[in-house]
């Protein structure tokens, strides 16, 4: 028992001392000026937009749209598919209200989902660089132009990774939870990732990607639930580097109800081990530079889940004195730096934004013991769908987020 | 952030972190709580907040650290882990407000020159000596330039060159002796005077000809030869008529101001 014990809590104590380099890493480099370095020329973008029923949002996200600040030649295609509800027809009048708003029907197909319909975007589009927003973005003004220049001006870069932002954060808790997890671990993380190893991953909306690189590396994977992730990782092992861009903000709204959440999260844990499954099949996608996102893979969706479920369990059989506390490993102080260090990660994220409440600081402090536990949920039922979709053989099935009406 | 740099706040914060430190830790440790706190607040004023943040995250992580490799190695029990946890605790709070105190110096003391700058921006006339702050002085220029066009007058710009006095106290004497001469020889409710930069003096004379000019720098000339101390102020005078647009006359006087001469 102690043997195990000492070899999970050694085991996780390291992947802390990895997630404390990449905060201060991450951290440092929020805190660094970075020049703005105007192009001489801008190439063309094409900006994809997948909606199916997005009529809550999608206005606003045209809207948006509309206000985006690009010196070259930019054209947005709202990639209707199939829509039942009034998307087509608000998507049709900024198509004759602005001449590079282009509301394209996808035509029907299979598998359902995200990749396919990016994928057809990308055959009907013409430019040199593809940047995708999901349907309930809101982007800055500036977001693409300091997208663009990133991909343009960093060595080797195919692309470039913004920032996303919670527009809903304030509605409930669990909006502020996902908008300080957002601030924290996408952005903090993916800063410091950059900083270290230079890797970005890309993030599913506020991306820019190379034409040429896209292509090479197949389009999209239309099998894959979290297809941004299953991109990166052809992306990097063609030898494509991904900047971040902090402050290239755009601002998106998040499930505001736990049941959405669940089922927009068990999604991405599907496509995530789906991409584990893929990875593990492949050896190449541990050589080189991929080799940090495949371990932080299996890390995050192995390592971390494992060492919550034996903290959990030391913690619950503690309190019944079933567990005795002088073993061999110091737990308690582990358990502790443990949501020290989460926590510090989420406060991090808010005094970098100079932005921090008292109630994001308790909301950060409750986050360990009810956000963060919601993990093992995530994996169980990710599992649990992963296991059914390959015994029932079917294609996987997108399962789009519900999208809220914004209050008056 | 505004929140926590709440000076009652701050204090009442630092009071409780050393009365606990004093309750329940030993002298040694309290002489560490306080040296950590020197260092960073130190820090957090000297650098920028971004560095000194990052200083102090690593410093709690390493502390973090620290604690569970000493409790490890040293095979210790829940209590004492309790004990470590309170100290820990204790120095990270400690260091934290220390950190935020030198960070609300920093941009409190960044914030005042900020202002300061904003009030010389907003300020219309220089206190001791009456003239026109320079920004004012462009400002009212535009204004009188565009309606001397309009009604197609003509306006002069008379460039007073002077010794400069390297003494301050004499420098301050001569520049408001020089100054009052000037706005009387000039049409107080017509005419703009400033400083160009310490050597120099600008006047915008408007709705005049070349006999009003002589007239004014005649008048000038003389009082200041009357003057005592400021006879041999006087260098030279440059004049030209204002130009037809407002930007090259914009431009013209920025140049004297840099110490150009009239091509």
């Amino acid at each position: 028992m102690n043997l195990a014990l000492t070899t999970i809590s050694i085991f996780f104590w390291l992947l802390l001392l990895y997630y404390s380099i990449l905060t201060v890493a991450g951290i440092i480099y929020r805190g660094q000026k970075r020049p703005h370095t105007p192009l001489d020329h801008y190439p063309s973008v094409s900006i994809l937009i997948p909606a199916h029923n997005e009529a809550v949002v999608i206005s606003d996200t045209l809207y948006a749209m509309t206000k985006i600040k690009y010196p070259g030649r930019l054209d947005i295609y709202l990639l209707n598919d199939n829509s039942q509800d009034e998307t087509g027809n608000i998507a049709s009048f900024y198509e004759e209200a602005f001449d590079y708003i282009h509301h394209i029907e996808v035509p029907p197909g299979t598998p359902k989902g995200k990749s396919r319909v990016l994928n057809y975007g990308i055959s009907i589009s013409q430019s040199d660089y593809v940047c995708v927003y999901d349907a309930d973005n809101q982007p800055e003004p500036g977001a693409l132009q300091l997208l663009v220049e990133a991909a343009e001006t960093t060595p080797e870069a195919i692309g470039a990774v913004g920032y996303v932002k919670t527009i809903n954060e304030r509605t409930n808790f669990l909006t502020r939870m996902i908008a300080l997890e957002f601030s924290s671990f996408q952005l903090i993380m993916q800063s410091g990732r950059w900083k270290l190893f230079k890797l970005g991953s890309l993030t599913g909306t506020n991306v820019v990607i190379r034409r040429k690189a896209l292509l090479n590396a197949g389009g999209f994977d239309p099998y894959a639930l979290a297809e941004d992730a299953d991109l990166t990782l052809t992306l990097t092992q063609n030898g494509g580097l991904l900047p971040i861009v902090p402050e290239a903000r755009t601002w998106e709204q998040e499930p505001e109800n736990l049941r959405v959440w669940i089922k927009q999260r068990t999604r991405w844990m599907q496509g995530n081990l789906y991409l584990i499954e893929k990875t593990l099949k492949e050896p190449k996608f541990f050589k080189g530079r991929n080799f940090i996102h495949s371990a932080q893979l299996l890390i995050i969706y192995i390592g971390f889940v494992s060492f919550l479920l034996v903290s959990d369990t030391w913690f619950v059989l503690g309190l019944f004195g079933k567990m005795k506390s002088d073993t061999a490993v110091p737990l308690m102080t582990i358990w502790f730096e443990s949501w020290l260090i989460y926590f510090i990660q989420l406060s991090a994220s808010q005094v970098i934004e100079k932005r921090m409440k008292l109630s994001d600081l308790v909301v950060s402090f409750l986050m360990y013991f009810t956000y963060a536990q919601l993990w093992v949920l995530l994996l169980a039922r990710g599992v649990y769908f992963q296991i059914k979709l390959k015994r029932s053989k079917k294609e996987p099935m997108w399962d789009k987020t519900v999208r809220f009406k914004k209050s008056a | 952030m505004k929140y926590y740099l709440n000076p009652l706040l701050l204090l009442l914060g630092l009071l409780l972190t050393f009365t606990w430190a004093e309750i329940v830790l030993e002298q040694y440790f309290i002489f560490i709580i306080l040296l950590s706190m020197a260092l960073i607040g130190l820090l957090s004023i000297m650098v920028r907040p971004i560095f000194s943040f990052s200083v102090l995250v690593t410093f709690i992580l390493a502390l973090g650290f620290l604690n569970v490799g000493f409790s490890w190695n040293k095979h210790l029990g829940i209590i004492a882990q309790g004990m470590n946890i309170q100290l820990q605790v204790v120095i990270t709070i400690g260091v934290t407000l220390a950190w935020i105190c030198g960070y609300c110096l920093q941009s409190n003391s960044n914030e005042i020159k900020t202002l300061k700058r904003e009030i010389e921006r907003l300020q219309k006339v220089e206190e001791n000596t009456g003239f026109l702050t320079f920004n004012e002085f462009l400002a009212q220029a535009h204004l009188l330039f565009t309606g001397m066009k309009r009604r197609k007058e003509q306006g002069f710009l008379v460039k007073l060159h002077f010794n400069k006095e390297e003494v301050a106290y004499k420098a301050r004497i001569i520049s408001e002796s020089l100054s009052k001469i000037i706005l009387q020889s000039i049409r107080a409710e017509y005419d703009i005077a400033c400083h160009l930069n310490s050597s120099d003096i600008l006047i915008f004379l408007n709705n005049t000809n070349e006999t009003g000019v002589e007239i004014v720098v005649e008048r000038i000339t003389r009082a200041i030869k009357k003057t005592k101390g400021l006879d041999s102020a006087l260098r030279h005078i440059e004049s030209v008529e204002v130009l037809d647009n407002w930007d090259a006359t914009h431009s013209l006087i920025q140049s004297w101001r840099k110490g150009e001469k009239i091509a």
